[in-house]
């Protein structure tokens, strides 16, 4: 009972965290989160973007302008991830 | 020096315009906007020299991005024609001093003087930019003239007109990007090509969202037109040329309009851009410019191995 508890109060303190993609770049670039945690990337840009991690971690379709992607920060650990299209356009969540 | 290539002349001279559309419109805006008080001659002067070396600046940047040597020499003597006429015009000031109308009158004529003088400069340095540079002073020329008009009615390239431009500018891009995926067979040129028509065609398509939801008709200008023009023009030469000549007439071309581009966008359509969305979609260009630039110039280096 007490585990069920403590893991919907973890549940609720999940957060969600907004990354914009705008200008050919992301912001912020760097993100810390806590495990559990959302992260939702959106393309508010005028051009598309994916959202690609260098490991295996997360991968989105093509993200047209105005739509979003969101992944939840299940495992510990530092991902940096880019925008395939534009190569330059690199990130990373850093998951505590 | 490394050829401009067909391409990069004709954008040189369509995006250099908008620049000197912005220096012509700078000295005929300051020259109605002073014409009061005691003040009028000197600061008419001031203006006059700060517009016509504002001109001067940005129509050899227009001309000069990736022409380092035609460039230099031909801002060289911009500079020098800048120094002169600025001279001529300090001359001019002095003895207009007692007569706010006269001033306001002689301002008027020193910013067609300058825009004159650019364009003289231009024409006499620069050889192998001789054509584009006219053709850039001229739209340069046409605008200062009309753009007495706009700048007397608060000044500045406005938000129907900034519309036009950006989305002939997103064409002529598209079209010479259909082009390459046509005609090269270079996978790096195809790719490049494949991105610029991706984000151009994407970037047109919020452009015009935007002014459609603000209710904003895209005004056709000189500017524009120039752009249409100018692109419809270097299409035509494109096709004239194969391989690796194609190859590199393109990418060379793509270095210097993406660097046209972006010193129209920070010179003069970002900052005369009146509404904020708008400005943020121009921001937004901005950043798909500069990296569609280094992308050019990646394609240029390995073209050139």
């Amino acid at each position: 009972m007490a585990a069920l508890a403590l893991l919907l109060a973890g549940a609720a303190d999940a957060k969600t965290h907004l990354v914009l993609g705008r200008g050919v770049a992301w912001s912020p670039r760097k993100l810390e989160v806590q495990r559990g945690d959302v992260v939702e990337w959106k393309n508010a840009d005028i051009v598309p973007h994916n959202v690609r991690s260098d490991a295996p971690q997360f991968s989105s379709k093509t993200l047209e302008p105005g739509q979003s992607f969101k992944w939840k920060a299940a495992k510990k650990g530092t991902f940096p991830y880019r925008c395939t299209l534009h190569p330059e356009m690199t990130g990373s969540v850093v998951v505590r | 020096m490394r050829s401009m290539g067909l391409w990069g002349k004709s954008a040189l001279a369509c995006l250099a315009a908008v620049s000197v559309v912005a220096g012509c419109k700078t000295m005929g805006g300051e020259g109605n906007s002073s014409a009061s008080g005691s003040m009028v001659a000197d600061g008419g002067m001031g203006m006059a020299d700060g517009g016509m070396t504002g001109g001067m600046t940005q129509a050899g940047s227009g001309a000069m991005s990736g022409m380092a040597d035609a460039g230099g020499s031909m801002a060289q003597d911009m500079k020098q024609g800048a120094g002169n006429a600025a001279a001529d015009m300090k001359q001019g000031a002095s003895n207009a001093a007692g007569d706010m109308k006269q001033g306001a009158q002689g301002m008027a004529d020193a910013g067609m003087a300058a825009a004159g003088a650019a364009r003289d400069s231009a024409s006499a340095t620069a050889t192998t930019a001789a054509d584009s540079a006219k053709g850039a002073m001229g739209a340069g020329s046409d605008g200062g003239t009309s753009s007495d008009s706009s700048a007397s009615a608060g000044g500045g390239v406005t938000d129907p007109q900034i519309a036009a431009i950006a989305v002939a500018a997103n064409k002529v891009d598209i079209a010479a990007a259909k082009l390459a995926k046509a005609t090269s067979k270079n996978a790096k040129v195809r790719a490049f090509a494949s991105d610029m028509i991706r984000d151009h065609t994407s970037a047109n398509k919020q452009a015009v969202a935007l002014v459609t939801k603000l209710g904003v008709t895209p005004e056709e200008n000189d500017t524009s037109k120039a752009l249409t023009q100018g692109g419809d023009e270097n299409v035509t030469k494109l096709k004239a040329l194969k391989g690796k000549e194609f190859d590199r007439a393109y990418a060379e071309h793509e270095v210097a309009y993406h660097q046209q581009v972006i010193d129209a966008l920070d010179k003069t359509l970002i900052p005369d851009a009146k509404n904020a969305e708008l400005k943020a979609l121009l921001e937004s260009v901005r950043g798909v410019v500069g990296q569609h630039l280094e992308h050019a110039k990646m394609m240029v280096d390995a073209l050139s191995k």
